[in-house]
């Protein structure tokens, strides 16, 4: 059983897309960490995982080389699975971002049990040093309200922002069925203070991209509907409330129809959302298959059209 | 003596005439506007109803017939005339459209109905693709067995197939036979009338067949082919999730129209009934003697307290903490599974389902009652995924009996299973004694045990006996495979603590309480165990009943475990469940 949070992300296959129109991706900004090459691994043949079954917390797979290819594919049989001894501290990880450094942060969720997963620490994004390979507590967040057992998880989202520099977070610590508590932090990662957040929002996958208008957005996805929600990013990195807008909803989409955005990510003008079930409690993400939708800007209609899920 | 028949009353009855009343001590008590009508996986032990309505046995039988034709497929007969028909010959006679009208193993029939035939559309005509004007028709087929939509593109001038392609976990436009038998089935329920207040004619419901409005439902769980008609009260819309695969009503959930606009599905309807109904109320049992309180924990499952027999109380409460899943095969594999409310909880594997209740039978009378409840994982019986069945029995003569089953299917065929029941007994003065060669022997200090092959039990087959007070005490039967239901031996680790009354060891709902996969006593219980054990003399205490069941995919001796079948053109789950847990029986009469 893989955790329904937990990500694999190839390094170092950014893409650069130039050229704005409608709604965008902003350029990738991400480095390698420099310590996978200390370690005498081909950056390019590695990737990081949280979805190890038998590792817990983050594992750098090595992939084996394969000719005629210049990158590895999910498919691609992996040579060996590293991990520094730092990277269990944290129990079960799921969402990984990385910075124009080659820092890795990263943040904990449970995996069908609170076993290995301190409640107190649910609201702490770690991080793993592009150096040294370290991980460390990097940044700890408050609760909105206290964790009880009728919500097993804090954070759900982190994503990067290449333009700010800053680290969005998004924590659902606190909220129960009647009490949405969830928080959208915004990190400057410089400073590791926080310098706005959302209140109220319980959201999973977050990205940031650039709106019809050329102005920055954190696009958030929410955990109690299906809907993708925006916020304008002003360059001190704060959010401009009265900005907040709905982007799309996978509402009724999909072979489930009840799917929340698990991540966004732009891919030039379209919206790539991974959907899956959500319902605040532990069961595994075997039992919940993730469907892509891909959704593009109707600069005509100011909105999104669905436009392939699979 | 121990051969039941269990009579049980389905949810479906049980909401026009209640057996078990419903008491609300919450604070804020809330209406549930969701009703959950039937569990689609309906057999471990109680039959399916039969079907009476006249439309259902008439589409049944259709069903029956066309499976034994030469292809499995309903044909599309309601528009298009000729054209349509040629279409449809064409498409069917080709091998790529029709790959999945057959089980690709067993070559069994799979059920197929072709719900529209149309004029192709500029988007489905792919590159590369010529053909004169009108001659390209789109035939959509739907296989209900595998949930999955064929799509093909025939030429009728050419009488080719120029494309097909299969979409799994997709279903098409649904025809206006389909339509109005959703209709009739909704119509026809005495839960819509209900709900109502009256009995809706056949012009009543609202439910436009255009895309949008088929799309607005799905059956998420059961991946079954579900459409929704909608009656429209003032600003209010009752929708009646119907099930077309199985053929019948899924679920009812009141929304306010306008502003509402939420998709009504399934497992929302599921979801939100169990929740409003047993994780935020607690109810109650008023039978046969028995008086308790129920309630579906966040990750304990279901839990039972104040449990009073002729008004002498038995239990302050028993629930069942964690399952230990481990598998042999490959070392520290496995899971810790809780079990409890499907949404806003620590459950890995959740109620879908509102408990049962029924009444056991022996002979000609009714002997007792048992109190049921399931937890599934979402594509159980899948590999990987979980089902575990809690079922709590009392007798009118007072005994009582905690077990628990695992219905498979788990990660593998080397699995075993070790949940961990938390039973507290009422009282100030207990004490807890073992049989042993020179016979009853009193524990006195906090220890946990196993039993063994060896162990030895009295001539009775008890092996301990708890006394909860002056005039008061159980025997305590392990299972040793003597209670007829499939079980095969508990080999249980049993702990007694002693029970804090001032700090909480348990009572409240517990994080997982131990790992998957230690095959010893570490199961967690001997947490409370001190290192300094404690006296457990004249004293308040708790049993910790951990069995343990190993599973079997054998043919002949399936054990823990579950698997799909054919069944009339779709598939149907087969369950081989594990029970365990022991019976208390009263030492003194209770009356």
């Amino acid at each position: 059983m893989n955790n329904l949070y937990t990500n694999f992300v190839f390094c170092f296959l950014f893409l650069t897309i130039s050229g704005i129109k409608a709604q965008q991706e902003i350029k990738p900004c991400q480095q390698e960490p420099a310590f996978i090459r200390t370690l005498g691994y081909d950056p390019l043949w590695t990737g990081m995982s949280t979805s190890e079954k038998t590792a817990i917390g983050i594992s750098l797979i090595v992939f084996e080389k394969q000719a005629g290819k210049s990158f590895p594919t999910a498919q691609t049989p992996k040579q060996t699975v590293y991990q520094h001894p730092s990277w269990k501290m944290a129990g079960y990880l799921s969402t990984i971002t990385f910075d124009f450094k080659g820092n890795i942060y990263t943040i904990p969720a449970p995996l069908i049990s609170m076993l290995y997963n301190k409640t107190e620490k649910l609201n702490t994004i770690y991080a793993i040093d592009a150096n040294t390979g370290e991980m460390s507590e990097w940044k700890s967040l408050p609760f909105a309200a206290k964790p009880s057992n009728k919500n097993p998880f804090g954070l759900l989202g982190i994503s990067y922002d290449c333009s700010g520099h800053f680290l969005a977070a998004a924590t659902v610590a606190g909220s129960d069925r009647y009490n949405e508590k969830g928080e959208i932090y915004l990190i400057d990662v410089a400073t590791q203070k926080v310098t706005d957040k959302l209140k109220n929002i319980d959201a999973m996958g977050l990205s940031f991209g650039i709106d019809e208008a050329g102005k920055k957005r954190l696009y958030f996805g929410k955990t109690r509907t299906g809907d993708i929600y925006s916020v304008l990013i002003a360059t001190n990195g704060t959010m401009l409330k009265n900005s907040v807008r709905k982007e799309l909803s996978l509402e009724g989409y999909g072979p489930r129809g009840d799917d929340k955005a698990r991540k966004i990510k732009f891919n030039g003008n379209q919206l790539v959302v991974s959907g899956t079930a959500f319902h605040y409690n532990l069961q595994a993400s075997s039992e919940k298959p993730e469907t892509v939708y891909t959704f593009i800007w109707l600069p005509k209609q100011k909105k999104w059209g669905l436009i392939d899920y699979q | 003596m121990h051969f039941f028949l269990f009579k049980g009353y389905a949810q479906k009855k049980s909401i026009n005439k209640p057996k078990v009343t419903a008491v609300k001590k919450t604070a804020k008590p809330k209406q549930s506007a969701a009703v959950y009508l039937n569990e689609y996986r309906a057999g471990l032990m109680t039959p399916s109803a039969l079907d009476t309505a006249t439309f259902i046995v008439a589409r049944k039988k259709e069903i029956e017939q066309i499976l034994k034709d030469s292809l499995p497929v309903k044909w599309y007969l309601e528009k298009g005339g000729e054209k349509a028909i040629l279409a449809q010959k064409i498409a069917l006679a080709d091998p790529f459209f029709t790959r999945y009208l057959f089980d690709l193993k067993t070559k069994k029939p799979l059920w197929n109905e072709i719900f529209g035939v149309y004029p192709a559309r500029p988007g489905d005509i792919k590159k590369g693709i010529t053909a004169l004007p009108g001659a390209l028709m789109r035939v959509e087929m739907y296989n209900y067995a595998n949930n999955l939509t064929t799509i093909g593109l025939v030429d009728i001038f050419s009488m080719k197939l120029v494309s097909a392609d299969h979409y799994p976990d997709m279903q098409p436009d649904i025809p206006a036979s389909l339509i109005q038998l959703a209709e009739k089935i909704a119509i026809h329920s005495p839960e819509v009338e209900k709900a109502l207040g009256y009995k809706p004619s056949a012009k009543m419901p609202i439910m436009s067949s255009t895309k949008t409005a088929l799309n607005r439902t799905k059956c998420e769980r059961s991946q079954h082919l579900c459409v929704a008609p909608t009656f429209v009260q003032g600003n209010r819309a009752l929708w009646a999730i119907v099930d077309l695969t199985d053929n019948r009503l899924v679920g009812l959930r009141w929304t306010n129209t306008g502003t509402d606009g939420a998709v009504v599905t399934e497992r929302k309807i599921q979801n939100e009934n169990v929740a409003d109904c047993y994780c935020e109320k607690v109810n109650s049992i008023n039978q046969q003697g028995w008086n308790m309180d129920y309630l579906l924990t966040a990750s304990d499952g279901l839990q039972i307290s104040n449990v009073r027999f002729n008004n002498k109380r038995i239990l302050n409460n028993v629930k069942l903490v964690d399952w230990h899943v481990s598998y042999s095969g490959t070392d520290g594999f496995g899971y810790s599974d809780a079990v409890g409310c499907p949404i806003y909880s620590q459950a890995a594997v959740v109620a879908t389902d509102p408990p049962k209740i029924a009444e056991l039978i022996d002979g000609d009378s009714v002997v007792g009652f048992m109190l049921e409840q399931k937890f599934f994982s979402e594509l159980w019986p899948g590999p990987c995924n979980y089902s575990y069945s809690q079922r709590y029995f009392f007798y009118n003569d007072g005994r009582f009996r905690v077990t628990c089953a695992s219905i498979g299917r788990g990660c593998g065929n080397n699995g075993t299973y070790r949940p961990v029941f938390r039973i507290s007994f009422a009282g100030n003065e207990q004490n807890f004694y073992e049989y042993a060669q020179e016979g009853w022997k009193r524990w006195d200090t906090e220890r946990w045990q196993l039993q063994k092959p060896s162990t030895i039990y009295d001539p009775t087959g008890y092996q301990y006996k708890i006394s909860t007070g002056a005039e008061t005490s159980f025997y305590i039967e392990p299972g040793n495979g003597q209670f007829k239901d499939g079980g095969r031996g508990d080999n249980a680790f049993v702990y007694l603590t002693k029970n804090h009354l001032d700090k909480d060891e348990g009572e409240n709902d517990l994080v997982t309480i131990g790992p998957c996969c230690n095959t010893d006593y570490r199961q967690g219980p001997e947490k409370f165990i001190d290192s300094n054990p404690e006296k457990t003399v004249n004293t308040d205490l708790v049993l910790w009943y951990v069995p343990q069941m190993k599973n079997d995919d054998r043919e002949g001796s399936k054990y823990c475990w579950a698997e799909t079948y054919y069944e009339n053109g779709v598939y149907k789950i087969k369950a081989y469940p594990c029970f365990a847990g022991p019976m208390f029986v009263p030492q003194k009469n209770l009356y």
